[in-house]
This record gives structure tokens, C-alpha cells and sequence, in this order.
């Protein structure tokens, strides 16, 4: 991507974002999205923040030239935040894309010419990039499987099996001897 | 997902309902049905678990079901039960017409932060029972209907019940923002209650609640069972500390009965914290005995109806009776602290037969529990530190930095807010608060009590638990936090997988356990570990 093409993003930073934003956080009742879009304390509001946070770092990698790590701490925070959510896959990581048609509008690129070649390297780097946040989300959602399977395995769940505990300790104990 | 055609490219791939809990978004609340599927329910209460309650329409069913079997005339069923508690109930009566909708409660709720949906607002959570009070119980309402905000009893009316009355955990958070003092969480428990009329409960309350009436404990654990494993504990003090300790059982005469969550004898991390007590017992050389028939500190009831509560929280003080204790002597539990504070009295109390409690180390009258006569370990435990009881070297906590999770319970239901902030200041080196708007008062639930911990929610429950992991996250990004501390085993339990999730590099503990860790036993040899035979710094080679 060409100097100019940054800069062009750059100067609309905060408009993209605050778009970019919309996307995730409008798919929230009204009441809710408000809520989570003006609180600007995090901990009053962690689902705006982490969504706030975590875009903007995604942004800046993708807005630079350079072969930053797509891995970022706040964008790990929001891929963990959409694994936990009621969403499927796709839509987890939807997000990433839509960053295209935001910057199309926010840029008003109407004749294509002069930038086709920069906007096909940025939209080069949105797909690599939703990529590696695919790979992300099932890291996530890897993580929480093995959260579930530890909590298993930490023998709580006996107080829900119907059986008698204090029999299940003996058998296991006459094993041992 | 289809695949999209070349002008819809970049605009939306794809498309889904809103983030509401399986319900379909842009619609009035009152007209937006829920959605059951696996994931966001707890699973109901097995056929036998109801029967063996004696609660009604026992029956096996499911919430993804169309017919939920509800028993005839189960309208009616509810209405009379709503009606006998709001003649029963002056507070009900009382949150029932007296929210403004001011909205100062809205957006103080881990549910609401944590899943972005509106009916966990908690003012649209009491919502759910208010619209059906005004509609049946208001003169406008029952002339107007729909416009004085009234709905009458439908079933898709109990199926949102059902679903949000088990999206909140009784935490009361929302309360203490409320210029009217509405607890939110009373209402939770009256719709629960009203559920268990027909039939809709959940089975990871109503079993635990069955293996403590039958066996005096959640985790259904016999008294040879009990003995033994708190044995093995002692083995480990053994390895540790080189100290022989023979917990006391069931012994008449003792002077205090020490009643703790059964999960502190069975299950990690509550275990270490176990031990911790037994630690601080020898030390001072108490004369205490455990009970295995009141061998929970815990109590379902709570979280099913006041019967329930009043009997499980009776075989407490029936046991003290028995064993002619002077005074009772709680453990590290969240929400028994809220029955008997909020409670007991007016249930079972007052306790009469026994004495108020006086510390026998230092003779400090607790003149706060003259009533019910049981005292938190951790008053205990900080009124010997002040009077220099105890032998300490928080060096041997040196290699944790914790913070302090204010459990709901203990915090805003009987206001334990210092007392375990002053132990932690002489039992570990250096510890962080995490900030002002999480904790005290203010502190965020864990996410998962009032029997939601369970794992066929886990999703769900790794939302509700957002907002206090969040800023256990910033403590441990600023400060180098690696222990989440605090007292109650339901916490313990939850945040356990809530900070595998979230911040993997901290671990939970309760405050007894550090409090072991860090206590100078007589006679001890040079301790190498941890209660958990983690080795203490210096001694990691
Ligand atoms: S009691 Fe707690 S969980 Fe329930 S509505 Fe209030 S803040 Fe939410
Ligand atoms: S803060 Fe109290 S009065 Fe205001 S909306 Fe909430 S419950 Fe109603």
C-alpha cells in the first residue's frame, strides 16, 4: 500500500472505527447498544471496551505496511469475548470483512483507478487477516472446551450424578488396596 | 450460510438474530418470545429428584420442549402463589409498586454487561413478575391491561420466567444502586418459587438440595466418607508441616460447632482452605468439633423456596442442640452468610439455647451475632491477629500477589468487607485492590452462584462473568496479580473456570488457605511448600 493510501486512512481513523464499532456492537437491542457504545468506563462496560480496544488494534495493524502479527493482546480479548457468545462461527468473525465496505464508504473512493492497486493489497491483508482471526476464535473456543473439561474433572459434577459419593470413594478405594 | 450475491460482497456475511438470549431482536420486550437451546438453560430436575422434594408435577420434560407438561389450571396455580406471597411478603408488595423506572439499576447488572440483553436489566427482570401483578393485582391494570403495562399469565409469560430468573444470580448488585432500595434479587427468588409450583426447576439445585436433607451435605457424603477424606487432608498437613492433627468429630460438650461448606472437604481449591482451618484450630488450641450431619454450610433452599431454606438452615442449629455447643463457628461460604443474616432469625431464630458467642483466645464478645450466634471465620480470624494470637510469616505467600474478590454474599449481604482485607494485610507480603466500581459494595458477582454453575452453560456463564474478570484482568496486567482470593465456595468453584478462561495465569484461593500457609505452628519442621506442595520461594530447587 502507497503513503498516500495510509495517510487517507489515517485521516478517517476515527469515523472507520467508530463504523466498525456499529458493526459488532449494533447487533445489540437499542437500549443495550447505547450502553455499550457511550460508557467509556471499561469496567462499567468491558463488552464496549473490549470491542473498542480490540478494533483499534486490529486497525492500526492493518492500516500499516509493515508484517505486524495479526495477534494483538486486545483483539486476543475480543476473539475471546465473540467465542463466548451466542454466534456461530462465521458470524464471530464476520467483523473482520466488513471493515472493507467501511473504508470504501469512509473513503469515498469513488474512481478506483488511481488506488486500485493499494485497495487490492489492503483487501489482501483484510483477508489474511480474518485468517488469523478464524485461527484465533478456535483457539478460544479450545480453551474453553478444556475450562469445561477441567471443572469435569475437579469431581464437582458428583453432586448432580445420582449416585452415592461415599460408595463411589469406597469402590475406588478397594481398588487401590 | 448462503453465499452472497456479488452486490451484497462486503456488505454483511453473515446474518444473524441479535445477541439476545435466542430471542429475535427490534420488537417491544413484552412481544419478544424466548428461545430455548442447548447452551443457554440449566437442565430441569430429574422426575426422582422432584418426587423425592414432594414438590409438585414431578415428570421428566425439557425446556426445548413445545409442552412443558404443566399441570392443569397452573394459571391459577401461580396467581394464587403470587398472591399468598405478596399478602406474606411486605417487601414484595413493596418492589412490586414502588420502581419509578429511573433506570439507575439498568446497567449495573454482570448479566446485562456480560450478555448485552435488556431483559437482564434488572429492572425488566422484576418486569417479568410486575406486568403480571399489575395485570391481575392493580385496578389499572386489570381496566387496562397491555396500557397500564399489564400482560396476563401466558405460557410463553412462564417461559421467560424460567429463563431470566435463572440469568441472575441473587447477587443483589443492582440493589445498591437503587434510590429506592428495590432488591432485584427477591424478586429472582419469588420467581423461582412460583416456578416450583408447577413444576419448572433445575436439577443442579434441586439434587444438591436432596443430598443435603438426606445426608447433611450437597455433595451427598456419608459420615465415614467425611472422616476419611478430611483424613487424607491431615496427611498432607503431615508431609507439610510435620504436625499430626485429629479433627474433632461429632464430640459432645465441645465448645464450638464449625460448620463449613462440604466442598471444602472434598473438592479443589476449597481443600487447601480445609486445611487452612485446621491449622488455625491447632494453633490456638480450640476446643471445636465438626458435625457430619450438619455438614454443610451451604444452602439450596435459597435458591428454591423459603421451606426448603428454613429446613436445611434448622438442622444447623438442631445439631448445636444435640451436641450442646456454646456458639457456632462458620466457615468460608458465600450465601449461608445471607440466610442467617437475612434470614435465620425470622425462620428458626432466635437460637435461644445457645450463648452469644465469646472468642475463647481473646474474650472478644461478637455482640453482631448475638442473635443467631454464629460467627464468620474470618471475624475470628482477624480479631486474633489484632490481639496478637497468631504466629505469622507472610513470606511464606511470598510467591502470590492476590487481589480481593468481595464474594456477594459475605459483602453485601452482611457487610464482611474488612475484616478480611485486614488478614490479608498480615498474612501475604503485598496485595491490590482491583478498582473502586468492582469491589466492596460494588463488587461484581462471579457469575455462576445461586446454583448456576454448571457446566451445560458454560458459555453463559463465562459472559455473566465477564465484568469481574475484567478487572481481575487489569490488576494483573498493572500490578502482576496471579491469585484471585476471597471467601465463599461457590466462588472458589466458578472462578476457578472463569480466570482459566479469561486470565489463565491466576489462580483462586480462599483466605483461610493463605492463612495457613503463612501460620508458625509449634514444633512445625522448616516448611519447603505450600499447602498445595507448591514450593515457597527460595525453595524452588
Ligand atoms: S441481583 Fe444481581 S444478577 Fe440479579 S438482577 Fe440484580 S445485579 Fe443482576
Ligand atoms: S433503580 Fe430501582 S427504581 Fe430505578 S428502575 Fe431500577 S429498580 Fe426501579
Amino acid at each position: 500500500m502507497g503513503n498516500e493510501f495510509e495517510n487517507l486512512l489515517n485521516e478517517k481513523k476515527k469515523e472507520i472505527l467508530s463504523a466498525w464499532e456499529d458493526t459488532i456492537l449494533g447487533k445489540f437491542e437499542k437500549d443495550a447498544f447505547i450502553i455499550f457504545k457511550q460508557q467509556k468506563d471499561q469496567f462499567a462496560n468491558p463488552i464496549g471496551h473490549k470491542v473498542r480496544t480490540g478494533l483499534e488494534e486490529l486497525f492500526n495493524v492493518l492500516s500499516e505496511s509493515s508484517n505486524r502479527e495479526v495477534r494483538t493482546p486486545n483483539l486476543e480479548e475480543l476473539i475471546k469475548l465473540r467465542a463466548v457468545q451466542d454466534i456461530s462461527a462465521s458470524n464471530a468473525v464476520s467483523f473482520v470483512f466488513q471493515l472493507k465496505d467501511i473504508v470504501r464508504k469512509e473513503l469515498q473512493i469513488k474512481d478506483m483507478t488511481n488506488y486500485y492497486k493499494d485497495w487490492l493489497a489492503f483487501e489482501a491483508r483484510i483477508d489474511a487477516a480474518a485468517l488469523a482471526v478464524f485461527d484465533m476464535y478456535m483457539a478460544s473456543r479450545e480453551q474453553l472446551h478444556k475450562v469445561r473439561y477441567t471443572e469435569l474433572q475437579a469431581g464437582r459434577d458428583i453432586i448432580t450424578k445420582g449416585g452415592c459419593p461415599s460408595a463411589l470413594m469406597r469402590q475406588e478405594q478397594n481398588k487401590k488396596a | 450460510m448462503a453465499i452472497p450475491k456479488a452486490e451484497e460482497l462486503g456488505v454483511n456475511v453473515a446474518r444473524e438474530p441479535s445477541l439476545m438470549t435466542g430471542a429475535i431482536p427490534k420488537k417491544e420486550w413484552m412481544d419478544n418470545p424466548v428461545e430455548f437451546k442447548e447452551g443457554n438453560f440449566c437442565y430441569p430436575a430429574k422426575q426422582s429428584i422432584v418426587e423425592y422434594h414432594k414438590f409438585p408435577n414431578p415428570r421428566e420434560w425439557s425446556p426445548t420442549d413445545d409442552d412443558w407438561k404443566l399441570p392443569d389450571g397452573w394459571e391459577d396455580i401461580i396467581l394464587n402463589g403470587l398472591k399468598e406471597r405478596l399478602d406474606k411478603f411486605r417487601s414484595l408488595k413493596v418492589f412490586m409498586d414502588i420502581c419509578v423506572r429511573c433506570g439507575a439499576c439498568a446497567d449495573k447488572c454482570h448479566f446485562f454487561l456480560g450478555t448485552g440483553d435488556p431483559k437482564n436489566m434488572p429492572v425488566l427482570r422484576a418486569e417479568l413478575l410486575r406486568s403480571v401483578y399489575r395485570n391481575d393485582f392493580t385496578t389499572a391494570g386489570k381496566l387496562l391491561g397491555k396500557l397500564a403495562g399489564g400482560r396476563p399469565m401466558t405460557v410463553a409469560v412462564l417461559k421467560e420466567w424460567f429463563m431470566y430468573s435463572y440469568q441472575c444470580t441473587e447477587c443483589r448488585r443492582c440493589s445498591v444502586f437503587c434510590p429506592y432500595g428495590i432488591d432485584t434479587a427477591e424478586v429472582t427468588i419469588i420467581l423461582r418459587e412460583l416456578l416450583h409450583l408447577v413444576g419448572v426447576g433445575t436439577n443442579w439445585i434441586l439434587e444438591p438440595a436432596a443430598n443435603s436433607n438426606r445426608t447433611g451435605n450437597h455433595m451427598g457424603l456419608q459420615p465415614h466418607t467425611l472422616k476419611d477424606n478430611a483424613g487424607y487432608l491431615m496427611d498432607d498437613i503431615e508431609d507439610i508441616t510435620g504436625i499430626r492433627i485429629n479433627p474433632s468429630w461429632n464430640r459432645k460438650g465441645a465448645e464450638v460447632l464449625f460448620i463449613t461448606p462440604s466442598a471444602d472437604v472434598f473438592a479443589e481449591p476449597g481443600i487447601y482452605t480445609f486445611m487452612g482451618y485446621m491449622l488455625l484450630f491447632e494453633h490456638i488450641g480450640l476446643d471445636y468439633t465438626l458435625s457430619t450431619y450438619a455438614s454443610e454450610g451451604g444452602n439450596f433452599g435459597l435458591f428454591t423456596n423459603n421451606e426448603l431454606m428454613k429446613k436445611l438452615n434448622a438442622k444447623m442449629y438442631a445439631e448445636a442442640k444435640r451436641l450442646g455447643v456454646k456458639w457456632i463457628l462458620g466457615g468460608e461460604c458465600g450465601h449461608m452468610w445471607r440466610v442467617l443474616h437475612q434470614y435465620m432469625d425470622t425462620m428458626n431464630g432466635p437460637a435461644d439455647f445457645l450463648e452469644v458467642p465469646k472468642s475463647p483466645i481473646t474474650n472478644t464478645v461478637f455482640e453482631n451475632a448475638a442473635s443467631t450466634k454464629m460467627v464468620h471465620i474470618s471475624e475470628f480470624t482477624a480479631d486474633l491477629i489484632k490481639n496478637n494470637k497468631l504466629k505469622l510469616d507472610p513470606m511464606r505467600n511470598a510467591h502470590r500477589t492476590p487481589t480481593w474478590h468481595d464474594s456477594c454474599n459475605p459483602a453485601r449481604a452482611m457487610g464482611l468487607l474488612d475484616e478480611p482485607r485486614y488478614i490479608l494485610d498480615h498474612v501475604v507480603p503485598k496485595w491490590y485492590e482491583m478498582p473502586e466500581n468492582t469491589i466492596r459494595e460494588k463488587t461484581f458477582c462471579c457469575g455462576s452462584g445461586t446454583g448456576l454453575n454448571t457446566g451445560e452453560i458454560m458459555e453463559l456463564r463465562m459472559r455473566s462473568g465477564l465484568p469481574r474478570a475484567n478487572a481481575v484482568k487489569h490488576v494483573e496486567e498493572k500490578f502482576g496479580v496471579n491469585t484471585l482470593s476471597c471467601v465463599c465456595a461457590i466462588d472458589r468453584a466458578t472462578l476457578t473456570a472463569l480466570v482459566d478462561y479469561w486470565t489463565p495465569n491466576v489462580s483462586v484461593t480462599g483466605l483461610s488457605e493463605l492463612v495457613g500457609n503463612a501460620l508458625i505452628m509449634d514444633g512445625e519442621k522448616e516448611r519447603e511448600t505450600d499447602l498445595r506442595f507448591a514450593p515457597l520461594e527460595g525453595m524452588e530447587g
